[in-house]
């Protein structure tokens, strides 16, 4: 008769039996990757002088040279991976002339037949090497292959190896409309592959912050997040009032980092938006662009609902000079006995004494001075004044 | 005479009973436990392709220096750091990333941390504006040089771990944190790596966790680890393959399921407005970094917001493991102890409810029967055997074939951790490190983990008498 016993034993069998091809498993793996770093270093020593001709005949006239000895499939691939180095490291040129040995040494054929006919990991190891090689002609099925792919890691690869080979701005838009039925909101991520298309991605960025589709809109705008142009500045301005809030806040950052004046509407416009975080960005751009004629506005700022605004503001007029200070005194007298009030003149006395502090650097001595002199006048409060010898 | 034999009869068939009951409790129990590992320990496998994948086709080197990559606040809690943290700071200054500031916190420390920040460091007091989303002890003082723009030093009073993190938060200029312990090294594209994690779903994903490895034997040098070795003492060796396959074997899987219950202390990234929209850090007690991820689980469930935890594994934080009893059995303590108390508090009311999809019908289910109450079962099925034995209703063979099985069905799990290992990272070269993983892996089932079952019951009796203690924490240079 067959016990529990019985059936147990049987499983233990089983079980030593499948720990034991674990273990081959484990090791057969790592002895695969010893094996293999072992025949990547020796072909490296192999490769060395066609890697030097190749590194000095990079700038050079004459078409460069396919490798003079053969390779087995490893030495192909390790040979492929330090070419997709040299092209992602390059540019202009250099790269160009990289592109075209790949080319010529067939790898480029090699990985359109892997797209088209291999398994799944082939087809995505090709997409991978294809993308590197920026090799046009693979775009359609690459696009082919992104429309039917779930949203995973491997989605970006496909996307990006897109972004790499596109042949115009259509390309790139067509990838970025799959990429966005996703909707998930990886808008920094299309940006960073769309800069690696060789097109004008700033006139793409900015025609897409002339869209009315918000995706295309977020796109445009983490694309632009870094300009400083006053193109920039005109271009992002109607989007400040966006009912978006993610759009009005990367607006108005692109803006105030784009602009070397402010006119006297939109600094109402801003300081008065809704979004606190519109607020602070203003108040600190007025303070950094040292308007000092807005001193008055930002005066307005010190008595904002949020905390944040209100240091902003009272810390941006000090940053304005005289004219700064006297507002910022005088408003700190007009909040007297309000909460906001109190705290106002705490920060003040804080300042001074913190300034007070610094007396060997002649700017923060004279601001100390300023609002020594100011405070004292506005508040009753008497302050030491330094005198610069 | 006859009727005390009769009784005592009558009292050993009735324990036989129990006995026979329990086995059986013990067996579903077991099958239970042994199909949720395995059913984990799949998905960790199944999901190391697409990452191994990820790995090689990303070009994170180039996405280092992308403008793109959002900017991140890091955050240092230190507590009693004057030895590592001036390296640790140093080491995060020169991370491979575009836009990011490092928020050291020091937590009321009674060594010298605070004067090692403010003199290596040449840091001058300033006044920031500073956010008031949580209530945290009393700041001394925030401190900041010009030389180093992205590098912040908060100074408090003891409020513990938790308490920093939200006074770093206050201070914090990004959407992003991420929190490291001082005691901790960053490899220079972690958080690059990280990211990319969160660039891939950037509304969703709440928090992502990075993988901790053992630095103990390792060369670091200026902040980063040089040279790559297995830890050759015992208890930091027993802690690697213990670490290895906690995060290859068990939160990539769980992480598939989004059913991840913590993002390591020492090293993870969260979005910020839902960490305040949760309250913040729990202070107060140790289990901190599991109570957040709750708390994350339950806000974004209640509130029907889609979301993830995501776990990237390539992305190394090195840390020091205890190197001697005393300090491992504390740690481990005060982790049972913070697990017994996220469970009372926030578990118990997320078990088996639907509402709570994965994460109440299995996550917390699991932990609170395989991990909360381990020690429990481990300690009856203890005495259980020993009543089988004396009540010969087992013999030696039933006992050692279970132990056996129970043996090699958990070594296979280790086995399948060390697979994730040397097929998607690799990071210990040398053959000679794989036979001692495995070595210690088949090492671990005799006394560590039979010890880790006690270290947890001691927790939770250290729970029961309300010690709220951190315990025993000794820290040490790198590369001593």
């Amino acid at each position: 008769m067959y016990s529990n016993l019985d059936i147990a034993i049987t499983f233990l069998y089983v079980l030593l039996l499948l720990n034991v091809l674990f273990a081959a498993l484990v090791y057969g793996v790592k002895l695969r990757r010893l094996a293999r770093a072992r025949a990547q270093q020796r072909f490296e020593e192999r490769a060395r002088d066609y890697r030097s001709y190749i590194l000095v005949h990079m700038e050079g006239e004459e078409p460069l040279l396919a490798p003079p000895f053969t390779m087995n499939r490893a030495e192909q691939e390790a040979m492929q991976a330090w070419l997709n180095d040299m092209i992602e490291g390059l540019s202009g040129i250099p790269r160009e002339r990289c592109i075209e040995l790949c080319r010529r040494m067939g790898r480029a054929d090699h990985y359109l037949d892997r797209l088209r006919t291999g398994s799944y990991g082939a087809r995505l190891d090709a997409a991978y090497h294809l993308g590197c090689m920026r090799v046009q002609e693979a775009v359609p099925p690459l696009l082919q292959l992104l429309r039917s792919h779930p949203r995973n890691s491997a989605f970006f690869v496909i996307a990006r190896a897109i972004a790499k080979c596109a042949r115009s701005k259509q390309d790139i838009h067509e990838m970025v409309q799959i990429a966005l039925k996703h909707n998930k909101g990886f808008y920094e991520l299309l940006v960073d592959m769309v800069k690696e298309a060789d097109i004008d991605h700033g006139a793409l960025f900015a025609e897409y912050i002339q869209r009315e589709d918000k995706a295309l809109i977020q796109i445009g705008l983490c694309g632009l997040k870094a300009a400083s142009e006053p193109r920039a500045a005109s271009a992002v301005y109607r989007l400040l009032d966006s009912s978006d809030s993610a759009i009005s806040a990367l607006a108005a950052a692109i803006y105030l980092r784009s602009v070397h004046f402010i006119p006297r509407h939109a600094v109402h416009k801003l300081l008065r938006h809704p979004l606190e975080e519109i607020r602070l960005l203003a108040a600190e751009g007025i303070a950094d662009l040292k308007l000092v004629s807005y001193a008055e506005a930002l005066r307005q700022g010190v008595g904002d609902d949020s905390r944040r605004v209100a240091y902003a503001s009272a810390s941006g007029l000090l940053r304005l000079g005289e004219q700064g200070i006297i507002q910022l005194c005088a408003a700190a007298v007009d909040a007297s006995g309000t909460t906001r009030g109190d705290e106002l003149n705490q920060w003040i006395q804080d300042e001074l004494r913190s300034l007070s502090g610094l007396q060997h650097d002649l700017e923060q001595l004279s601001r100390y001075n300023s609002l020594a002199y100011h405070y004292g006048k506005a508040a009753g409060v008497k302050q030491p004044i330094y005198r610069v010898v | 005479m006859r009727m005390l034999h009769y009784y005592s009869e009558q009292a050993l068939n009735g324990l036989r009973e129990v006995l026979l009951g329990y086995g059986y409790i013990a067996m579903y129990y077991a099958l239970v436990i042994t199909f949720i590992y395995f059913l984990i320990f799949c998905l960790s496998i199944r999901h190391t392709f697409p990452l191994q994948r990820g790995i090689q086709y990303n070009r994170i080197q180039k996405l280092s220096g992308s403008e793109q990559l959002p900017p991140v606040s890091i955050l240092v809690p230190a507590y009693n750091e004057e030895l590592t943290i001036q390296e640790n700071v140093r080491s995060l200054l020169a991370l491979h990333y575009p836009e990011y500031e490092v928020i050291v916190v020091n937590d009321g420390s009674t060594d010298d941390t605070a004067k090692v920040m403010i003199e290596h460091f040449q840091l001058q007091e300033i006044r920031p504006t500073v956010a008031s989303h949580m209530k945290t002890e009393r700041v001394r003082g925030y401190y900041h040089n010009p030389d180093y723009p992205n590098l912040y030093f908060i100074d408090k009073e003891n409020g513990g771990k938790a308490d920093s993190l939200n006074a770093g938060i206050n201070l914090s200029h990004y959407s992003l944190i991420s929190t490291i312990d001082a005691d901790s090294l960053l490899e220079k594209d972690a958080l690059t790596r990280i990211a990319r994690v969160y660039m891939e779903n950037p509304q969703e994903t709440v928090a992502v966790g990075g993988n901790v490895r053992i630095v103990n034997s390792c060369t670091v040098e200026d902040g980063i680890v040089k040279q790559i070795r297995f830890p050759k003492q015992l208890w930091p060796a027993l802690q690697n393959v213990e670490y290895m396959k906690a995060f290859l074997g068990g939160r990539i899987g769980w992480s598939a399921l989004n059913g991840l219950i913590i993002v390591s202390g020492a090293f993870g990234v969260f979005q910020k407005d839902k960490v305040i929209a949760v309250g913040g850090y729990r202070g107060g007690y140790p289990g901190e970094d599991m109570n957040i991820v709750i708390k994350l689980h339950r806000y974004c469930l209640e509130n029907q917001i889609p979301y993830h935890v995501a776990f990237c594994p390539d992305a190394v934080c090195w840390t020091q493991a205890p190197d001697t009893y005393r300090i491992l059995s504390s740690q481990r303590k005060r982790w049972g102890r913070g697990n017994l108390k996220n469970m009372v508090e926030e578990g118990v009311h997320m078990l088996f409810r639907p509402r709570y999809k994965v994460f109440g019908l299995l996550t917390i289910p699991y932990n609170i029967l395989f991990e909360t109450l381990n020690p429990y079962i481990r300690l009856t099925g203890l005495l259980a055997m020993l009543g089988y034995w004396l009540l010969n209703m087992a013999d030696w063979k039933i006992v050692a074939v279970f132990m056996l099985v129970n043996l090699f069905s958990c070594f296979i799990l280790s086995l399948g951790a060390l697979l994730i290992e040397e097929k998607a990272f690799s990071r210990y070269p040398k053959l000679s490190d794989l036979n001692k993983m495995m070595l210690y892996s088949f090492l671990m089932f005799f006394g560590y983990r039979q010890l880790g079952v006690l270290w947890r019951l001691l927790g939770h009796i250290d729970f029961f008498r309300n010690n709220n203690s951190w315990g025993t924490m000794v820290r040490t240079q790198f590369n001593k």
